[in-house]
């Protein structure tokens, strides 16, 4: 519980640090708002009096603090180009990002575990090795262009989904989901290779252990060796891995994204980047740096809960 | 040999293992000396310009003329997939340059000194570690501006954590290694300590590390030319070129082929060599 | 000692590695009889084939990259030589073993119950109060101060002599007639090895269990077994009565190991 706690004000001091950077940042980048809404032929009194109203003369602390208190109340500015509150322009977006990222999640967890289990049980057999090549180079093809892979096999020559015919959720939720299935598998591909081959070293080093010998001199068969004592132990790193990419697949599918023209984040995030729209790169690099700690956090904690020796250690 | 401990410790296993990741990294050798060459042929005697528009040989297939077809502006592929490698190339060299010098004094300093600003850096560092590369750089993009050597800063800038996470770790412990303490006893400096006494011991790691640098800059310059926001046209980048590819996949398939394929080579090159120079 | 009965017969064990270029052999022509009830002594240095030898007997070789020749005999059954399941019905079960690093011995993420109970579920249908009963009573008669405690507890928590304890409280838990101890104090401080080293004078006094204990610590094979079989690069070079040995060693070798004991009087 202590642990929990730390990692959880650990998270919240992240969190500030990282908001607090990012609204400096932008505030240097993005100018004087008061003379970029008054233009630079007002007088200073007028400017002067604009700066005190939109509280411009305040130490940044304290329009941080605001800022922040704003954005917790779901106001995150308005967009300089569409001339419209931020959260309404996004907040629609949330969900399809991380529908996308979720289905991706789901999908390297059924297609690495299995795998990796059966390349490190069968290790050096020709199937392994096949296995093996094929993962190392599967691993090294970017999502962008493995969905542009997809994209003209799935659908294009066997016709399983049609380029570029986004379904929202909110029309139907079940062809939402079906197109989202092959962005997701764009993303998942890399991470899984990956996940495959890391499970594989990690059980190939487990096994050499002495617990394992301990295992075996119990009666227990092969079967049981594997599953209940390498495999548990094997899944530790993994699982912090499978964590890791939890929220690279987020800010992946931002990229991926523009491949299917799925109008998630990552599309506004890209328009408005090149628009120079701040309030809402802000809004967006915030959403999702906050969805990544919170992450992290839960991963850390779900460690900790697995594996016996890290709460002592932090104690 | 050790032979009263351990049945599960294979003795062979070491010899073997080390035979694997040579094969790796001769393999992954080959393949980035492979696109070294592909790449410098294109700087020196690349087929055709690079930007040169010919709009009689709009979508031309592949042919003798032109080995890898041409663009939806007549342009040469072939020339134009030389031309990118080299811009990628020259990104993620930059990358890997900004990351590991930083990283380096970072992570040297740190674990070797330790202390209140040790933690401090290390939180800071670690906070940034935890966000996705990708993330990052857009963040910098967004506050520096796109094109080439923003994103260069920009993926350097995202790449110091994970460097200066990797040395520290190795000054840490070599701090505490007799040949260090025996360096101290002589009345070594601090700075000959670090930079000629522990750092030359830390090379494979560092070396592993620097090869999936590479391996990671050239994927994120890809994906940043790929949205856009890296190199600018009309300079040719294998990221912007399968971009464009991507609108004309049914007629073209070839134009987004080729570029994609460097890519791939590319990576896996360098994560091959990581991967025979690494491992523990 | 006539009188007692022969419980395990290794005949002509010969153990050669193939997992180089030039084939190792590790032990050659290896003999043993076991009685029940007694203590045997396996001395050597390290290299010598002790442990291998013990590794056979308690079936543990990998299967892979080596020969094994001869037979070990345990109540009609060919360890070396059955098929796996067969000899799983005797592993934990009839021989139990402990080893030299007890922290790494015990699997990390389980906690000490689960690790001292797995022998019961395998080998047999006891109930689950049952088999804490049982946990309890072989946790209690490894000497450990505080069973229920320990119980919950996982590996990294306890010290060096109590991982030892749980060590031999799980290897003794299906009451078996052979315990191989492989150097299972070199990883411990000198008070603690007596004290494990009498932990496992009791069990075989209580339990009837024939201890192989392998060590290449002289002054505790004294202390502890009644026979002795001196090992030197696969060979054994010389076997008898502690007490013969000790007093009259034949074998050079042999002699130089004594000589190496040394020798503090305590009194």
């Amino acid at each position: 519980m202590k642990f929990v706690i730390k990692k959880f004000v650990t998270m919240v001091i992240t969190i500030i640090m990282v908001t607090l950077f990012v609204f400096i940042a932008f505030n240097l980048i993005s100018g004087d708002a008061a003379i970029s809404s008054l233009g630079t032929q007002a007088t200073p009194e007028r400017i002067e009096s604009l700066r005190n109203e939109l509280g411009l003369n305040d130490p940044v602390l304290v329009q941080y603090g605001r800022w922040a208190i704003n954005f917790l109340k779901g106001d995150m500015g308005i967009s300089y180009s569409y001339r419209m509150p931020v959260s309404t322009m996004i907040m629609d977006k949330v969900p399809v990002t991380l529908t996308m990222a979720l289905i991706a999640f789901v999908l390297m967890l059924i297609f690495s575990i299995p795998v990796g289990i059966y390349t490190s049980k069968h290790e050096d057999g020709w199937i392994d090795r096949s296995i093996i090549i094929i993962n190392q180079i599967l691993m090294a093809i970017p999502p962008f262009f493995s969905g542009i892979l997809i994209t003209f096999l799935f659908g294009r020559l066997l016709k399983l989904f049609t380029p570029g015919g986004y379904i929202s959720y909110d029309k139907n939720i079940f062809g939402f989901i079906g197109y989202m299935f092959f962005p997701a598998l764009a993303i998942a591909l890399p991470k899984a290779t990956m996940a495959v081959k890391m499970l594989r070293s990690s059980v190939l080093k487990e096994a050499k252990l002495d617990y394992v010998r301990t295992a075996y001199s119990k009666g227990n068969s092969t079967n049981e060796v594997f599953y209940h004592h390498v495999l548990k132990n094997a899944m530790l790193p993994v699982i912090t891995f499978f964590g890791m990419t939890l929220t690279d697949m987020i800010a992946g599918s931002i990229i991926v994204e523009q491949v299917f023209s799925v109008p998630g984040l990552g599309r506004i995030l890209l328009t408005s980047i090149s628009n120079r729209d701040y309030p809402v790169v802000m809004a967006i690099i915030v959403i999702i740096s906050v969805m990544v700690l919170l992450i992290n956090m839960l991963v850390d904690i779900l460690y900790s809960v697995l594996d016996p020796r890290i709460s002592i250690e932090d104690k | 040999m050790k032979i009263n401990n351990y049945i599960f410790v294979k003795d062979i296993s070491l010899k073997k293992n080390s035979l694997k990741n040579n094969r790796n990294f001769i393999a992954g050798s080959i393949i980035v000396v492979f696109m070294m060459i592909f790449m410098l042929v294109g700087m020196i005697a690349s087929p055709y310009d690079p930007t040169a528009i010919d709009s009689s040989a709009k979508f031309q297939g592949m042919s003798l003329a032109h080995w890898f077809g041409c663009d939806n502006f007549g342009r040469d592929i072939l020339s134009r997939v030389m031309e990118g490698t080299y811009a990628t190339f020259k990104v993620a060299f930059g990358t890997v340059i900004i990351g590991t010098l930083f990283g380096i004094i970072v992570g040297a300093l740190t674990g070797y000194y330790g202390g209140l600003i040790d933690e401090i850096l290390m939180r800071i560092n670690d906070s940034i570690f935890a966000f996705p590369s990708i993330l990052l750089a857009l963040l910098f993009i967004s506050l520096l501006g796109a094109g080439t050597y923003q994103v260069t800063l920009a993926l350097g800038i995202a790449f110091i954590p994970s460097f200066a996470r990797i040395v520290r770790a190795e000054f840490l412990k070599a701090k505490n290694m007799d040949y260090v303490k025996v360096a101290k006893l002589m009345g070594a400096s601090d700075f000959r300590i670090i930079f000629i006494h522990i750092l030359p011991n830390t090379y494979t790691v560092l070396l592993s590390s620097i090869m999936i640098g590479f391996n990671n800059a050239v994927l994120a310059e890809a994906s940043m030319s790929f949205l856009g926001i890296g190199v600018q046209p009309p300079d040719p980048s294998l990221g912007r070129m399968l971009s464009e590819a991507q609108i004309y996949l049914a007629k073209a398939p070839n134009y987004a082929l080729f570029p994609g394929v460097a890519i791939i080579l590319l990576i896996l090159g360098f994560s091959l060599m990581a991967d025979g120079i690494g491992r523990d | 000692m006539e009188d007692k009965k022969l419980i395990l017969k290794v005949t002509d064990l010969n153990i050669e590695f193939h997992d180089h270029l030039i084939p190792e052999t590790v032990v050659f022509d290896f003999d043993l009889d076991l009685y029940e009830g007694e203590i045997v002594g396996l001395v050597g240095e390290s290299g010598s084939g002790k442990s291998m030898s013990a590794m056979a007997i308690a079936g543990l070789l990998d299967r892979k990259h080596m020969n094994k020749r001869g037979s070990i005999d345990y109540d009609g059954i060919d360890l070396l030589n059955c098929k796996r399941d067969k000899l799983r019905t005797i592993q934990g079960n009839d021989i139990g073993i402990i080893f030299q690093e007890p922290l790494t011995s015990l699997n990390p993420v389980y906690r000490i119950y689960d690790q001292v109970e797995e022998p019961l579920r395998i080998h047999t249908s006891l109930t689950k109060e049952e088999r804490y009963e049982k946990v309890l009573k072989a946790l209690k008669d490894v000497e450990l101060d505080d069973p229920e405690l320990v119980m919950k507890q996982y590996p990294h928590e306890l010290s060096g002599g109590m991982r030892q304890r749980v060590m031999i409280a799980t290897a003794m838990i299906m009451e078996p007639k052979i315990l191989i101890a492989d150097e299972p104090t070199t990883a411990l401080d000198v008070t603690i090895q007596a004290q494990i080293v009498k932990v496992l004078k009791k069990l075989n006094k209580e339990h009837g269990t024939a201890i192989i204990f392998i060590s290449h610590d002289l002054s505790l094979v004294e202390k502890l077994c009644e026979r002795v079989l001196v090992m030197k690069s696969g060979y054994i070079v010389e076997s008898g009565l502690t007490k013969d040995i000790f007093n009259n060693p034949k074998e050079e070798y042999t002699k130089k190991l004594i000589s190496a004991i040394p020798r503090i009087d305590f009194d």
